[in-house]
């Protein structure tokens, strides 16, 4: 059925290469930023397992962030011995058994009550977070230090030079790896059957609703991960990662860059990082450029900007049709 | 082979106020093929949802194959082995027509257990081969590839079919068949399904409006109007019936 295809390789490899090269070539601020980012993106990748593989648009993605940054940083700050691995791990945990306990909740509604439950959830953890004086209250859960990681053939220091930059990419693409892989087989053709026609799939055997709660809260948990990879390298975790201006990146991401391909949200996350980047020194003008390209996008291009591939793919194919009849 | 295959009884359905279905009680048997008529606004969309678990009854019971599925979901009651398809086809627009019937096959796992750990993420080559052969038997093997949303009406009703026969069903329940469709096409689907029958040894229960393809094709027909049973029998019995003739009356479908 689907192989990869050799120009898709080179094109993956060459980013790779880019990646790695980029301490090398970049300096500390923008390496700072491209870390940033990849984590934002694999958040952005776990929000698309939901809307474009299942249908389900959440607009309170960033209560698994957040709860994944907390419970990270507790963890990192109170049991220093804990290896990092197992840290982000026990994060990932914690945000798969919030995802099943809301995903259950939550699994017959679709939509808008849906996304008004997800909002709710988000601004639950919120309020949770920014009241709770143990997590720092308003002022977020800080002085977070990056740990040292034990990698079996010796010590990786998180805080110095680029190493943490290196571990953030190693830990994106393993989870960028597993999405990928989960979506292309059986479980992902379940979930995109989903998301074409729930009634369908039902009458074609498929668990709706059990399907449902495996993808909200997978999302769940990649979203926790990243989280807990974010907060040591940013050293804080603050309640913003569940207000709801955090929840709507991963949704801008995926408009830009386009819904139903798995690697839209990563090109939407690009585009949207170098604009962020190269309008940051024109104040107030940063949220007008993007704004005014993500309107230009939508409106050109409702399917984003990989949406362009299948679009010209139908456009051949109809005029392929127009000619044999 | 003979024996009640779906049965139920005292079916009760209301929307609100509204009473779609009061006590029908209506039973398939073994390899036979059932057809539910009558005018439009009868009830008969509403018996197929209660039948197939698309719904929730408020009243009665069902059972199939002996076992009393009143409470199942529709997925649950897929794998005991219904089929349904809709007036509409349904299908996956945005995947191949092989895809489309992949989904099934996965779902009911019929081509086998599949390996604890695997890496490749295509299907396996049981399952294509399985997907290509169901599509074969439906005279679509030509258009495996081909993204299903771009198929005709009549393909996509055909691959609806195909992704049903990919379930091992026991029993279709076809929702209007040949819905939209023209008479010549009405015919090749007729067929189809007859055959479909004959060679999975499988019983049908359907809806339509055309009593072409309800008298061709029905063992026993039952006849619902406001929601209530008024009629049940062979075809001549139905045809011969006081009541059944005074609600088509005029219409001169009972003739055809």
């Amino acid at each position: 059925m689907m192989r990869i295809s050799l120009s898709s390789l080179a094109i993956g490899l060459a980013v790779l290469a880019l990646m790695l090269a980029l301490p090398a070539i970049a300096n500390q601020g923008v390496v700072f930023f491209a870390a940033v980012t990849y984590i934002y993106i694999v958040f952005a990748f776990s929000w698309n397992l939901m809307f474009g593989y299942t249908g389900m648009a959440s607009f309170g993605h960033g209560a698994f962030f957040a709860i994944g940054a907390y419970c990270g940083g507790v963890l990192v700050m109170k049991l220093p011995e804990l290896h990092f691995l197992l840290v982000l791990l026990l994060a990932g945990f914690l945000g798969l058994a919030v995802g099943l306990v809301v995903g259950f909740v939550v699994r017959k509604s679709s939509g808008v009550y849906f996304a008004i439950l997800t909002i709710a959830l988000a601004q639950l953890v919120f309020l949770f977070v920014s009241s709770s004086s143990y997590l720092g209250r308003d002022d977020g859960y800080s002085g977070i230090m990056p740990p040292v990681v034990n990698l079996g053939v010796g010590k990786l220091d998180l805080s110095n030079g680029n190493n943490y930059y290196y571990f953030i990419l190693g830990i994106t693409i393993l989870t960028t790896a597993a999405l990928w892989r989960l979506v292309h087989g059986p479980i992902g053709r379940r979930l995109r059957s989903i998301q074409q026609d729930s009634q369908r799939a039902e009458f074609l055997g498929v668990n709706v609703a059990g399907y449902r709660i495996l993808s909200f809260s997978l999302a769940g948990m990649v979203a926790a991960i990243m989280g807990a990879l974010y907060a040591p390298y940013l050293r804080i975790a603050t309640p913003e990662f569940a207000y709801f201006v955090f929840s709507a990146q991963p949704v801008l991401y995926t408009m830009l860059g386009g819904m139903h391909s798995f690697w839209g949200p990563a090109v939407g996350g690009i585009i949207f990082g170098m604009l962020t980047y190269l309008t940051r020194t024109l104040s107030g003008f940063s949220e007008i450029i993007t704004g005014f390209t993500l309107l230009v996008v939508v409106l050109a291009l409702p399917t984003g900007i990989l949406g362009i591939r299948s679009l010209l793919k139908h456009a051949r194919r109809s005029g392929e049709r127009g000619k044999t009849q | 082979m003979t024996g009640r295959l779906l049965e139920a009884r005292g079916l009760e359905k209301s929307y609100g106020a509204l009473k779609v279905t009061k006590g029908v009680s209506l039973h398939v048997d073994t390899g036979e093929v059932l057809a539910v008529i009558g005018p439009n606004g009868a009830g008969k969309t509403t018996l197929f949802k209660v039948l197939t678990g698309e719904t929730r009854l408020d009243g009665g019971s069902v059972s199939f194959k002996g076992r009393d599925i009143t409470t199942m979901s529709a997925h649950q009651r897929v794998r005991l082995g219904f089929g349904r398809t809709f007036q509409v086809a349904r299908i996956f627009p945005e995947m191949t027509a092989l895809e489309n019937v992949i989904v099934a096959i996965e779902s009911l796992g019929s081509a086998g257990p599949a390996p604890r750990l695997r890496l490749g993420w295509w299907p396996r080559r049981e399952v294509a081969e399985l997907g290509r052969h169901y599509l074969k038997e439906v005279g679509l093997d030509g258009k495996a590839l081909q993204e299903a949303g771009f198929l005709s009406h009549g393909d996509k009703k055909r691959l609806e079919l195909a992704c049903c026969l990919a379930l091992k069903p026991r029993i279709l329940m076809l929702d209007e068949p040949t819905a939209g469709m023209s008479p010549g096409d009405r015919r090749q689907a007729v067929d189809l399904i007859m055959r479909i029958k004959r060679d999975h040894d499988l019983s049908i229960m359907l809806t339509e409006h055309d009593m072409g393809v309800v008298f061709g094709m029905a063992d026993r027909i039952v006849v619902l109007n406001y929601g209530e049973l008024i009629a049940e029998g062979t075809v001549e019995m139905v045809r011969a019936n006081e009541r059944v003739r005074e609600i088509y009356l005029g219409s001169g479908a009972l003739d055809a």
